[in-house]
C-alpha cells in the first residue's frame, strides 16, 4: 500500500494521471516515468479508479467502463482498477456496466486527469430489477397485438411439477397426458394439436429434437416464463406452425448462481436439477453447468375398464432421464452476446401395457446438441439488430421389443406378435436409428424510426434420418427402413407500425416456405425395390395483428392469419414399414380471425386486475390425416377434409388484496367437420357439421394463492398456499352418431394444492404439494388411466 | 402400430357378411328360447371413421323390413370398429369388441324382439388383443369363436356365455408366419377352421391353403389340412363368415384371399373340400388370376372381398380389381374398386352384375332378403343397400340410404 500511495501522490503532483491497482503495473509505470519513456502530452488527460461492490467492498473484475457516444472504453482488471486515456479535456458521460449490477452513469467535466472510484449496486438490487423487468416483459407481451397467454415464474412453482401442469391451467390450452412421469402428451391450443403446434425453446424451434425431448423435460426452476401464442406465431420464431406456439423462455442467470432442487414424490418419483453459473471476472466470460435427473416408477394403480374393471399396479412404466449441459457466454466481445452451449440427454422409458401385460419393451434415446447464439445491436448500421442461432444435434433412438412371449393380466403366456418376437405392434423391433439435424435461424430487425420497424427472419433446417432395424426387416422379410433427408427454408418478412404514441400497433408478416425431401420408399408392397422419392415445394403465408389502446388499461386486439404447415418427413415419405410415402401431400392451411379485448389495471398497491375476452374463428383446410389402407402396413397420410373452429375464451385474474390472488378462466371451442361430401363422391358426408371427436370442447380452470411474508415473525421469509382446479367436460371419442354412444372421455375435475415456504430471502424453499387432491379417477384417450393422488416434497437451494 | 391394427380391422370389415351359418347347413343350431314372436326384420350396420383415420365405430340397428328411405344412426348400437357382427339362424346376434382392442374385451350376445328392440342376453369375456372375428354355433350348449390375434379358437356356451375351452392352433404356424384362425364352418361333428398364415406385413408367405379340422366332441385338432398344388393361399377372410360355406351337397367351398392382390405371386380364388373328404379337392379351383371376369374392363379380379352363396351353384360376390380406379393400387382404401359379380361354381365362370354400382372396399355387404340379393354399396353416387333379383336380373336402389359405409346386412325374413 505504501508504494501505491506513493505513486498516487507522485502522479497527482506531476499532473500525470494514471492509477492502477496492481503493484506490478504501478511499478512499470513508475519505471517508465523514471526512464522518460512515457511522455505525456499536455492535451492528454486520464480517468482512473477502482470499481467495487457497494455492499461488500470487493473489487469487481471485468466491469465495462466506457465514454458515452464515443468509442472509448476499457475494463477493470483483477483488482477492479481501470484507466482511460482521453485526448483532451471535455465534458462527458461515463458508463460503468457489469452484468448483475445496476449500470452507473457519471457526468464529468474533465479539466485534468481525475480519479474516479465507483461502487456498483450489488446483486440483490439487480435481482429486484430483473423481477421488475420480467414483469414488464409479461405486460409488454400481454399488450402486444397477438393473442397470447404468458405464464410467469410464480405460476411455474407451487403446485406444478412440470411444464404440462402449468400449461394445463392456461386458457385455451388442453394437455392430455397418457400416463405418469415421462409419458407422451398431447398439447392443443384452441383444439389444434400435435404437429400443428410449434414448440420453441428461447424462440428456437425444437424441430427434430422433439423426437428426443419434450418441453415437459425442462425443469421449471430453469424457466423464466412460458408464452403461449394462439393462432399467430411470432415472425421471430421461424419455422412453420399454424395452431399456435408454446415458447419456453429460460432464465438469464446472474454472474454467480447456484440452484439446486430435489423433489421426491409418490410412485417412486425423484427429480433432481441443478444449475451453476460463474463469471470469470478477468475475461467477463460466463460459465454455466447444469444437469437434470428424473426417475419415476409410475407404479400407480389403474383400473382396466376393458378387463372386468380389475385394478392392477402399473408394473412396466419406469422412466429415467438424464440431462447435462454446459455453456459459455461472452458479453464483452464484438457481439453483444455470444453463447455456446453443449447439451447431452439420455432417456429410457419402459412401455406400459394396458390390454396386455407388457414386460420387456422399452424406448430409448440418446442425444447430443450444440448451439451457438450471436447477438449484436447496431449491426454495422445504427438501428439494425442481428440475432443468429445455429444448432446441431445428433441423436440415437429406437424401440427395443424383442420378447419371445406376451402375457395377459392373468399371467397366461401368449405367442409374440411375430415368429421373431415382439410385444407391441405387428413385428419385433431392435431400432438403432440415427438422426442428424442442422438448424440455423437468422433474425435481422431494423428500426426505421419511432413508428416503423421491419424484420427479416430466415429459418433453415436440414435433417437426415438413418433408420436401422434388422430385426424388423427380418420379420417383414424385406428392408423397410431407408435413409431420408429433408430441407426446409422459411423466409419471413414483417413490418411493425406504431402510431398515436404507441396506442396503435400493427404487425404484418409475409412468409415463404420452401422444402425439399429425398428418400427411397416403397409405394405399394407389390414393388420389391424401393423407389426414389423427391419432393420440392413452396408456399406463401401471411398474418396481420393489430392492437389499439383506448386507455392505459383498456385495449382491443384483432388478428388474421392464413398460414401453412409443411408436412413432416414421415407424412411425406413415410417410415418404410407401416406408413407409405405421399409425395403429393399438400401442406395444411389455416385461415383464422381473433378478436379480443383486454382490461389490465395495476393498482396503487402494485397488485393487478386483469380480464381478457377473446373470440376466434378458424378454418383448417387440407387437414393431413393418417388413413388406413387395404392392409394395416399400408397406411399413409392424406389431405382429408376441413375443420372449422369457433370459440371463445374468458380469463380473469387479480390480486383481491395484498394477501390473496385469484384466477379463473374458461374456454369453449367448437370444432366441426365441414366436408359436405365424401371426397371423390357425390355422397353426403355422414359427419358433416358434427363435432370433431376426441377433442375437449369445454374447459375451465380456477385457483387461488394466499401469500404472506414473514408469517412466523422472522425476516426474509415468504409463505404461499396455492390451490388449482381444472375442469374438463366430457367429450366423445367417436363422432356423436347415436343416442347409445358410450365411448366417451368422462368429465374430470382435478384439484392440486401446495404449501410453499421460503427462508433466508428465498435461499431455501420448501414445497409440499398434493396433486389430484381428491384422488379422482382420471383417464385420457379413452383407455389411458392417469395417476391418482400424488404427494410430493421439494426442497430448493438458491445461492446468488 | 396399434393404428395399423386398427386399419386391418377396417379392412377386414369390408366384406361384412350376414350370417355365419348357411341356410343349407344341416348342422343343428340352437333353438331359440321361445320368447315372444321371433324378429322377422333386418339388421344392418354402417362404419364411420374418425378424423384421424385410425379409429371409429360401427353402428348396428334393426328395422322391421326392407323399407325404402333414409336411415341415420341415431338409434343404432355402436359396436367395435373393424369388426362385423355375426347373426345366426338361431336368432342370436353376436357383437365383437374393436378388432384392434381398446374396447371392453367381451363378446355380447343380443336377441331382437319382434318390435326390433335389442335385448342383451349375455357377455363372454375374452382376452385383450384377441381380435375375435368369427363365431359358429354347434348347438345351444356349444359354439366356437376364433381369436385371430392369439392363434386360438375358444369353445364357449352360447346360452350362458361362459368359456368351455381353448383350442390352441399355434403349433400349426409356418416357420416365418403367425397362424390366425379365421372363418369357420361345422360339418357333421367336425369344425373346419380357415387358417391365415400371416407375416408381419399381414401377408402370406407362400401359396399354401391351410385349414384345421377339429373334432367337436373332444375339441382337439384332428387334422391340419394343407394344399400346395393349387397355387393359392389365405383360406377364408376373417370377418367374412360366408367366406367358407357349404352347398347342397355338403361340399365346403373356401374363398382364398391370396395377398389382397398386392403380391402377384400369391393368388386367391375358390377351392373346395368335397363331402366325405377332409382334403382340399386338388382337381377343383377357380383361380382369379386365371379366370377372366366377363365384361369386366380389367378382365381379372384381384380377390373376392365378400361372398354369398344363394344355392344352385350361384355365388354372389364383390370382386376387387384395383385397375378399376386409376389410383386403385395406390389408394386402395378409398378407391372405387369393388364390383358386384356372380360366380357359377359349376361352370367356374365369373360375370359382372350389370347395373350394380362399383363400391369402395369399406362399404360392401351381400346377403339375402326374401327372394332378393341385397348389396351394401358405398359408391360415387350413394351409400346404401341395393337389391338384385336373380330371376329377373333387375337391379334397384339404393332402397335404403344410410349414413356411413354399409358393411353388414342380415335378414331374418325368409
Amino acid at each position: 500500500m505504501k508504494k501505491r500511495e506513493f505513486v498516487e501522490i507522485l502522479l497527482m503532483r506531476e499532473q500525470l494521471l494514471i492509477m492502477i491497482c496492481t503493484n506490478r503495473r504501478i511499478l512499470s509505470l513508475w519505471l517508465l516515468y523514471l526512464f522518460g519513456i512515457l511522455s505525456i502530452s499536455a492535451q492528454e488527460t486520464y480517468i482512473y479508479g477502482k470499481v467495487t461492490d457497494r455492499n461488500t467492498g470487493e473489487p469487481l473484475t471485468g466491469v465495462t467502463v466506457s465514454v458515452v457516444e464515443e468509442k472509448i472504453g476499457t475494463t477493470t482488471d483483477a483488482e477492479g482498477s481501470y484507466i482511460l486515456k482521453l485526448q483532451r479535456p471535455q465534458q462527458m458521460e461515463l458508463d460503468f456496466l457489469y452484468f448483475g449490477y445496476k449500470t452507473e452513469r457519471l457526468e464529468l467535466t474533465l479539466q485534468d486527469s481525475l480519479k474516479c472510484d465507483v461502487q456498483l449496486n450489488p446483486m440483490e438490487n439487480m435481482l429486484s430489477e430483473v423481477t421488475v423487468t420480467a414483469r414488464s416483459e409479461i405486460r409488454k407481451l400481454k399488450e402486444s397485438a397477438m393473442p397470447i397467454s404468458v405464464i410467469g415464474k410464480q405460476q411455474l412453482q407451487g403446485t406444478a411439477s412440470n411444464i404440462n401442469d402449468v400449461l394445463a391451467r392456461t386458457v385455451g390450452v388442453a394437455v392430455r397426458n397418457t400416463g405418469g412421469m415421462g409419458s407422451a402428451s398431447r398439447i392443443s391450443v384452441r383444439g389444434l394439436e400435435g404437429k400443428r403446434m410449434g414448440m420453441y425453446i428461447d424462440e428456437t424451434p425444437m424441430s427434430q429434437l422433439s423426437n428426443f425431448v419434450a418441453l415437459n423435460d425442462i425443469p421449471t426452476n430453469m424457466i423464466e416464463r412460458i408464452e403461449v401464442y394462439k393462432g399467430i406465431v411470432p415472425y421471430k420464431f421461424g419455422g412453420s406452425a399454424l395452431g399456435g406456439a408454446v415458447n419456453v423462455v429460460t432464465k438469464e442467470y446472474p454472474p454467480t448462481y447456484l440452484d439446486f432442487s430435489y423433489e421426491i414424490g409418490s410412485f417412486n418419483t425423484h427429480q433432481v436439477s441443478t444449475v451453476l453459473k460463474r463469471t470469470d471476472r478477468k475475461s467477463g466470460l460466463q460459465f454455466g453447468i447444469g444437469g437434470v435427473f428424473t426417475f419415476a416408477k409410475n407404479n400407480y394403480k389403474m383400473t382396466l375398464e376393458n378387463l372386468d374393471s380389475r385394478v392392477v399396479e402399473r408394473n412396466h412404466d419406469r422412466f429415467k432421464k438424464v440431462m447435462g449441459g454446459m455453456s459459455v457466454k461472452a458479453t464483452q466481445w464484438w457481439f453483444d452476446e455470444m453463447k455456446l452451449e453443449l447439451i447431452f440427454m439420455k432417456t429410457r422409458q419402459e412401455v406400459q401395457g394396458i390390454d396386455l401385460d407388457v414386460r420387456e419393451a422399452y424406448n430409448y434415446s440418446l442425444n447430443y446438441i450444440t448451439a451457438l447464439t450471436m447477438k449484436r445491436q447496431n449491426f454495422f448500421l445504427d438501428g439494425l439488430d442481428f440475432d443468429l442461432d445455429v444448432g446441431y444435434s445428433i441423436g440415437r433412438h429406437g424401440l427395443h421389443d424383442k420378447a419371445m412371449h406376451r402375457y395377459d393380466w392373468d399371467g397366461n403366456q401368449l405367442p409374440p406378435v411375430s415368429p421373431f418376437g415382439g410385444e407391441q405392434n405387428n413385428f419385433p423391433s431392435d431400432g438403432r436409428n440415427r438422426s442428424n439435424e442442422l438448424m440455423a435461424k437468422l433474425n435481422m430487425g431494423y428500426t426505421i424510426d419511432l413508428h416503423h420497424t421491419v424484420n427479416l427472419n430466415v429459418y433453415a433446417d436440414h435433417n437426415s434420418l438413418h433408420p436401422t432395424d434388422s430385426l424388423m426387416d427380418k420379420a417383414l422379410n424385406f428392408r423397410s427402413n431407408f435413409p431420408s433427408k429433408m430441407n426446409t427454408v422459411t423466409v419471413g418478412l414483417s413490418y411493425d407500425l406504431s402510431l398515436f404514441d404507441g396506442r396503435f400497433l400493427n404487425a404484418f408478416t409475409l412468409k415463404k416456405f420452401f422444402f425439399t425431401s429425398h428418400s427411397r420408399s416403397i409405394n405399394v408392397y407389390s414393388v420389391t425395390e424401393p423407389e426414389p422419392v423427391k419432393v420440392f415445394k413452396n408456399y406463401f403465408g401471411f398474418s396481420n395483428a393489430l392492437r389499439y389502446k383506448f386507455t392505459e388499461d383498456l385495449m382491443a386486439k384483432a388478428s388474421f392469419n392464413s398460414e401453412v404447415r409443411i408436412p413432416t418427413s414421415e407424412e411425406l415419405i413415410g417410415n418404410g414399414h407401416s406408413i407409405l410415402a405421399s409425395p403429393a401431400l399438400k401442406p395444411e392451411r389455416t385461415s383464422g380471425v381473433n378478436l379480443g379485448i383486454l382490461y389490465r389495471h395495476i393498482k396503487d398497491d402494485g397488485g393487478i386486475v386483469e380480464v381478457e375476452l377473446n373470440g376466434f374463428y378458424n378454418q383448417l383446410e387440407d387437414m393431413i390425416r393418417f388413413t388406413p389402407d387395404m392392409i394395416p402396413t399400408m397406411a399413409r397420410y392424406r389431405n382429408f377434409g376441413s375443420v372449422r373452429t369457433k370459440g371463445i375464451e374468458l380469463e380473469a385474474k387479480g390480486d383481491v388484496c395484498p394477501l390473496l390472488y385469484l384466477y379463473a378462466n374458461a374456454t369453449y371451442q367448437d370444432l366441426r367437420d365441414v366436408r359436405k361430401t365424401i371426397p371423390g363422391t357425390e355422397v353426403e358426408n355422414p359427419t358433416y357439421n358434427m363435432r370433431i371427436p376426441n377433442v375437449p370442447y369445454l374447459l375451465s380452470n380456477f385457483g387461488a394463492e394466499l401469500h404472506k411474508e414473514n408469517l412466523f415473525g422472522f425476516k426474509g421469509q415468504n409463505t404461499r398456499l396455492l390451490f388449482d382446479a381444472s375442469y374438463v367436460h366430457q367429450y366423445f371419442y367417436d363422432f356423436e352418431m347415436s343416442k347409445h354412444q358410450e365411448r366417451k372421455i368422462p368429465t374430470s375435475m382435478t384439484m392440486n394444492a401446495a404449501l410453499e415456504h421460503s427462508i433466508c430471502d428465498d435461499k431455501w424453499t420448501f414445497t409440499f404439494k398434493v396433486k389430484n387432491l381428491a384422488d379422482r379417477r382420471v383417464v385420457s384417450e379413452l383407455n389411458r388411466p392417469l395417476p391418482g393422488r400424488y404427494v410430493g416434497f421439494k426442497v430448493r437451494y438458491l445461492f446468488k | 402400430m396399434r393404428n395399423c391394427k386398427l386399419i386391418f380391422s377396417a379392412i377386414t370389415m369390408m366384406a361384412c357378411i350376414c350370417s355365419c351359418s348357411n341356410s343349407d347347413d344341416p348342422t343343428p343350431v340352437p333353438t331359440p328360447t321361445p320368447e315372444t314372436e321371433a324378429f322377422k326384420g333386418i339388421v344392418f350396420a354402417t362404419g364411420i371413421t374418425n378424423p384421424e383415420g385410425n379409429s371409429g365405430s360401427v353402428y348396428m340397428q334393426a328395422v322391421t323390413d326392407l323399407t325404402p328411405g333414409s336411415y341415420d344412426n341415431s338409434n343404432s348400437i355402436p359396436i367395435g370398429f373393424g369388426s362385423s357382427p355375426i347373426a345366426t339362424e338361431s336368432g342370436n346376434v353376436y357383437v365383437f369388441p374393436d378388432y384392434m382392442g381398446n374396447t371392453k374385451a367381451e363378446i355380447v350376445r343380443y336377441r331382437i324382439s319382434n318390435t326390433g328392440k335389442w335385448e342383451k342376453k349375455g357377455a363372454l369375456s375374452i382376452p385383450a388383443s384377441a381380435s375375435a372375428c368369427n363365431i359358429v354355433e354347434l348347438n345351444n350348449e356349444k359354439a366356437y369363436v376364433s381369436l385371430q390375434g392369439l392363434g386360438i379358437v375358444m369353445a364357449f356356451n352360447p346360452t350362458t356365455m361362459t368359456k368351455l375351452s381353448d383350442i390352441d392352433l399355434n403349433s400349426l404356424k409356418q416357420e416365418d408366419t403367425n397362424v390366425s384362425p379365421a372363418s369357420m364352418i361345422i360339418r357333421g361333428e367336425k369344425l373346419f377352421i380357415g387358417l391365415n398364415q400371416m407375416n408381419s406385413q399381414y401377408m402370406p408367405a407362400r401359396n399354401n391353403i391351410e385349414l384345421a379340422m377339429i373334432d367337436t366332441k373332444t375339441d382337439k385338432v384332428e387334422k391340419h389340412i394343407i394344399n400346395t398344388t393349387l397355387g393359392m393361399c389365405f383360406a377364408t377372410r376373417p370377418i367374412d363368415p360366408n367366406s367358407i360355406f357349404m352347398d347342397e351337397n355338403k361340399d365346403i367351398y373356401i374363398n382364398c384371399i391370396g395377398s389382397f392382390g398386392f403380391l402377384p405371386q400369391l393368388h386367391g380364388g375358390i377351392v373346395r373340400i368335397k363331402n366325405e373328404s377332409t382334403e382340399i379337392d386338388p382337381d377343383y379351383c377357380i383361380r382369379l388370376d386365371q379366370t377372366e371376369v366377363k365384361e369386366l374392363p380389367t378382365k381379372y379380379a384381384d380377390f373376392l372381398g365378400t361372398i354369398y352363396y344363394n344355392g344352385n351353384g350361384q355365388l354372389y360376390a364383390y370382386a376387387n380389381s384395383y385397375k378399376l380406379d386409376p389410383e386403385g393400387i395406390e389408394n386402395p382404401y378409398v378407391s372405387i374398386t369393388n364390383i358386384p359379380v356372380v360366380i357359377d361354381l359349376k361352370q367356374k365362370t365369373i360375370s359382372i352384375i350389370k347395373g350394380m354400382e362399383i363400391s369402395n372396399p369399406q362399404g360392401i355387404a351381400i346377403s339375402k332378403h326374401k327372394e332378393l340379393i341385397v348389396f351394401g354399396s358405398a359408391n360415387k353416387k350413394a351409400n346404401g343397400f341395393y337389391t338384385y333379383n336373380p330371376e329377373t336380373k333387375e337391379v334397384a336402389g339404393p332402397i335404403m340410404h344410410v349414413k356411413g359405409n354399409p358393411n353388414f346386412f342380415y335378414s331374418f325374413a325368409k
